[in-house]
């Protein structure tokens, strides 16, 4: 998986119409002089595998090559300093679209046919046809524009807030909101949908029929037996899920100001800045490969019967 | 040969039917092929619809809603309403083609890697699963990048991202038909097997086509306002996607033109939502038609 | 070993009553009467056979007994468990009658059994979930269960899918004892096991039975299994109680025409008699119907069965039938 998203990485500028150089260069002309030492500086005149195998070593060290557009800083210092906010909303609005999938499915699922069920499927199903960037531009019109309730842009406010520890925090809150709050919205409605999928036939399990004759309560029979068993398909789902999310993230950021990756991986589109694009596209790659190494491991612990075998 | 195309007259046939039959249990079904229906009737009809023929600046620009422009007006005066009519023109048919191409594409390497297995499907395979694994957006944005903005970029690009799974999908479609037919064919026939072969994988794969259909036309036509926004689209030939993206870059939000802003996220999201009922709709219909679940 | 029986009373009262007990589904076309005017009763520390074709009302019975019957309702009626006038409690109150008076055993498929906890959890909840005690103690009462089922108590953390569908069963009938009830119901414990494995179920429910004094209601389609394991045996058909009797006297002279059919279809290897097939087929329990519900299918029927519902007679001591043929002992 990994190296299948380095090979991507390599591969596709190369494929793609046009020479790195002339993508460098902005399609100016340049004297021939000039034209062979570039040739020389990106390596192109070695042979494609010399330049895939540097392109490796390189990456192993960390080293993704210099921005163009933020010349000279390299493209591992911009993508660090963008990542952690990313993570941030990225990470936050994933617990929140679970706690609030996983509620509303169970709910959905316990009185399936009823009409709570259906405004909750109806409702969640409308949120999830919006697209998601529009989402966003909505409640950034009421809640940033019109209310003025959260900050224009930006992670914090520039120049620092007084206060202390506390204050900061609640200002990188208050920044961080909406894109929270689009990112959620955007995504919990599958959590919820597959989960009352899901639920809605185990409920119909005998092991569900003794849970009652047993005397449990309610919520102990919901949470304990019938979500338990219908856990598994949503967490196969969380990786798909968790990748996007990731392309959300991008138009979340965009819309929102938030200084994250999406952020970057737009800006550099727009200024073809080619190696800070497929530094951005790396991490964004291996975030998602990371995922699906925790879905795998998650699933394992909840079913016992994969343990065993 | 006769009896092959009444048999597939009949069942087509039945389908509408039972069709007919769904629409009426499920509202929600019902609900999804109108507004389908009325959103292609205006795209179709846009020059008789639309109040303002394209990029006829009528008004001033950011005017809000009135009589003389239901919608109000943009940035350079035009009709936010006309411009919408006009702009699903361009939603709908590049969802439309870039969900054909998914079909093709997909149906293509689905038939070739189950049907021929071997090294074929070996590589096939590699290739369907890595991208499959790799993130969708930021795969677009980074061969966008590099092929520039315009329509034909973003169809090429949805398509791309979008084949695999249901490549993937058809080819197991083919391998369980494959089990199943070829094996008594093989014992009976020997030769015309590859024909039985042919004649049942057809009604299998139609099923698959058809329930994804839908879903991929959505996926396209949300995909394309994504990238349409994010300024990968054709200026010249807006998209709901494009009017978005000029209203943010254009300053709706400052002048507060929330007309500018709603309505096309509006139409995208109704037309996505009629997508998905519909598409729920035509699962049921299968299941209950094939006998599956 | 520990004997719980009835203590309200004298001998002389039934662990268990149910009178005339209706249950109907309602859909949006039809009513369906899968438990038309049931009446019959159980001793404390016997066992009740319950027998008859899918579709007879056996099943919805023992979901009526125990309040978990989804998508229909008990319209009439009345259940007295010790006293406890099951139907008219508070499904709070209920709550705790459940496992403490009147615990459960279903079929002997895969499901009873929650497949992501262990055995020893579910026990211990379903101990946790009426007494106070610290879990270690849960557990160690649940491993005493297991030994008391024959159970190695270091399976306790095994999961379901770790145990053979023998000892799932049995697992499932030591979660039944956990607190010591005084009636369990089995609904069709024993079917899809393998003949040996049935013998072993059915040996335990029995030894549950004598030594522990736990009144069972044994439901089954299989009337050879009942034979062996009941005390007494109830015959169902369409809703209705067509015959009961005691185990013995009613394999040895079945009175009711269904159940001389019913037996007559089960190979003997003593009587070397053909087997017979029932003609004709259950009939429908949305439609009513004046007379006797075996009428159209009986053999010996008459005017009278078509046209009037029998009423339940007893024809010598212990021995009751539903059937205008037969004669009311003196």
């Amino acid at each position: 998986m990994f190296f299948s998203a380095l090979i991507v990485n390599f591969a596709i500028p190369r494929l793609m119409p046009g020479s790195p150089v002339a993508a460098f260069t902005g399609g100016s002309k340049l004297t021939e002089e000039a034209r062979a030492a570039m040739i020389v500086r990106f390596g192109l005149d070695s042979s494609t595998w010399d330049q895939f195998w540097r392109y490796i070593s390189r990456v192993f060290h960390g080293d993704f090559g210099v921005s163009f557009y933020y010349f000279p800083k390299s493209v591992s210092s911009v993508i660090a300093a963008a990542l952690p906010w990313t993570l941030l909303v990225l990470l936050t609005s994933l617990v929140l679209q679970v706690i609030i999938g996983y509620s509303l499915g169970a709910t959905s699922a316990w009185k399936a046919g009823k009409k709570t069920d259906s405004v909750l499927q109806t409702v969640s199903l409308t949120i999830l046809s919006a697209p998601l960037f529009w989402v966003a531009m909505v409640l950034f019109y009421v809640f940033s524009f019109k209310l003025g309730w959260f900050p224009y842009g930006g992670a914090y406010t520039p120049g620092g807030v007084d206060g202390g520890w506390l204050a900061k925090v609640g200002d990188i809150a208050r920044h961080a909101a909406l894109p929270i709050i689009s990112l959620t919205l955007a995504q919990y409605a599958t959590y919820q949908l597959i989960l009352r999928n899901t639920m809605v036939t185990t409920l119909k399990k005998n092991y569900i029929l003794v849970a009652e004759a047993k005397g449990l309560s309610e919520s102990q029979i919901k949470h304990r037996h019938a979500a338990r068993n219908a856990l598994l398909p949503v967490v196969t789902f969380f990786g798909l899920s968790l990748a996007v999310s990731v392309g959300g993230s991008v138009y979340i950021e965009t819309v929102f100001s938030y200084p994250g990756v999406g952020k970057l991986i737009f800006d550099s589109v727009l200024a073809r800045d080619y190696p800070l694009l497929q530094g951005c596209f790396f991490v964004f790659a291996v975030v998602v490969i990371i995922a699906s190494i925790a879905v795998d491991i998650a699933y394992m612990y909840l079913d016992p019967r994969i343990r065993s075998t | 040969m006769q009896a092959a195309t009444t048999t597939i007259n009949l069942r087509r046939r039945g389908r509408v039917a039972a069709w007919w039959r769904v629409m009426r249990q499920r509202p929600s079904a019902f609900f999804g092929v109108v507004v389908i229906a009325v959103f292609v009737i205006t795209a179709v009809f846009a020059p008789w619809v639309a109040p303002y023929p394209p990029n006829d600046r009528s008004g001033t620009p950011f005017e809000s809603p009135s009589r003389a422009h239901l919608l109000g007006t943009n940035d350079i005066g035009e009709d936010v309403l006309s411009d919408l009519i006009y702009a699903s023109r361009v939603s709908i048919l590049v969802g439309v083609v870039a969900a054909a191409f998914i079909t093709i594409a997909g149906l293509l390497i689905g038939i070739l890697a189950g049907y021929f297995r071997g090294a074929l499907d070996e590589v096939l395979m590699r290739v369907t699963d890595v991208i499959i694994a790799l993130p969708r957006l930021p795969l677009m944005l980074v061969m966008a990048a590099y092929l520039g903005a315009g329509t034909g970029t973003i169809i090429f690009v949805i398509a791309v991202v979008g084949w695999p799974s249901l490549a993937r999908q058809v080819r197991s479609q083919v391998l369980s038909v494959r089990e199943s037919t070829f094996v008594e064919a093989a014992r009976a026939t020997g030769a015309g097997s590859g024909r039985i072969m042919v004649r049942s994988i057809l009604p299998a794969i139609a099923g698959i086509v058809i329930a994804n259909g839908v879903m991929e036309i959505m996926f396209a036509i949300l995909t394309e306002a994504g990238l349409s926004f994010l300024g990968l689209g054709d200026p010249t030939h807006q998209s709901w996607g494009v009017m978005l993206y000029f209203a943010q870059a254009q300053g709706a939000f400052l002048r507060g033109a929330w007309w500018w802003i709603f309505p096309p996220g509006v139409c995208i999201a109704l037309f996505c939502l009629a997508c998905n009922f519909i598409g729920t709709s035509i699962n049921d219909l299968f299941g209950l038609r094939l006998g599956r679940r | 070993m520990t004997c719980s029986g009835s203590d309200s009373g004298g001998a002389d009262m039934p662990l268990l009553v149910v009178d005339t007990l209706r249950a109907y589904y309602r859909t949006s076309g039809a009513t369906v009467r899968a438990v038309d005017g049931v009446t019959f009763s159980v001793e404390a520390g016997q066992s009740l056979g319950v027998a008859g074709e899918s579709g007879c009302g056996k099943s919805t019975l023992a979901l009526s007994l125990m309040r978990l019957l989804k998508g229909g309702e008990v319209v009439a009626g009345s259940i007295n468990l010790d006293g406890l006038s099951l139907l008219e409690m508070s499904a709070k109150d209920f709550n705790r009658v459940r496992w403490e008076k009147l615990a459960f055993v279903p079929q002997a498929a895969m499901d009873g059994l929650d497949p992501v906890y262990s055995i020893g959890d579910q026990i211990v909840e379903a101990i946790l979930a009426h007494r106070k005690m610290s879990k270690a103690d849960a557990w160690k009462r649940a491993e005493t269960l297991l030994q008391q089922v024959d159970i190695n108590p270091a399976r306790a953390r095994d999961y379901p899918h770790q145990l053979s569908g023998g000892m799932r069963q049995r697992a499932m009938i030591a979660m039944a004892l956990a607190l010591d009830p005084q009636m369990i119901i089995a609904d069709e414990p024993t079917t899809a096991l393998d003949v040996i494995t049935q013998a072993q179920v059915l040996k335990l429910l029995r030894r549950i039975q004598r030594e522990l004094g736990i009144a069972i209601i044994f439901i089954s389609h299989d009337l050879s299994t009942l034979a062996q394991a009941c005390d007494r045996v109830m015959i169902m058909y369409a809703g209705k109680v067509v015959e009961m009797a005691d185990a013995a006297a009613l394999f040895a002279e079945p009175v009711h025409p269904y159940t001389r059919a019913l037996l007559l279809s089960f190979p003997d290897i003593d009587r070397k008699m053909p087997t017979r097939a029932l003609r004709g087929a259950p009939p429908d329990l949305s439609q009513a119907f004046a007379g006797c519900r075996f009428s159209p299918r009986c053999p010996e029927a008459t005017e009278q069965c078509l046209q009037e519902e029998p009423q339940m007679m007893t024809v010598s001591p212990g021995h009751e039938v539903s059937c205008h043929l037969q004669r009311q002992a003196p």
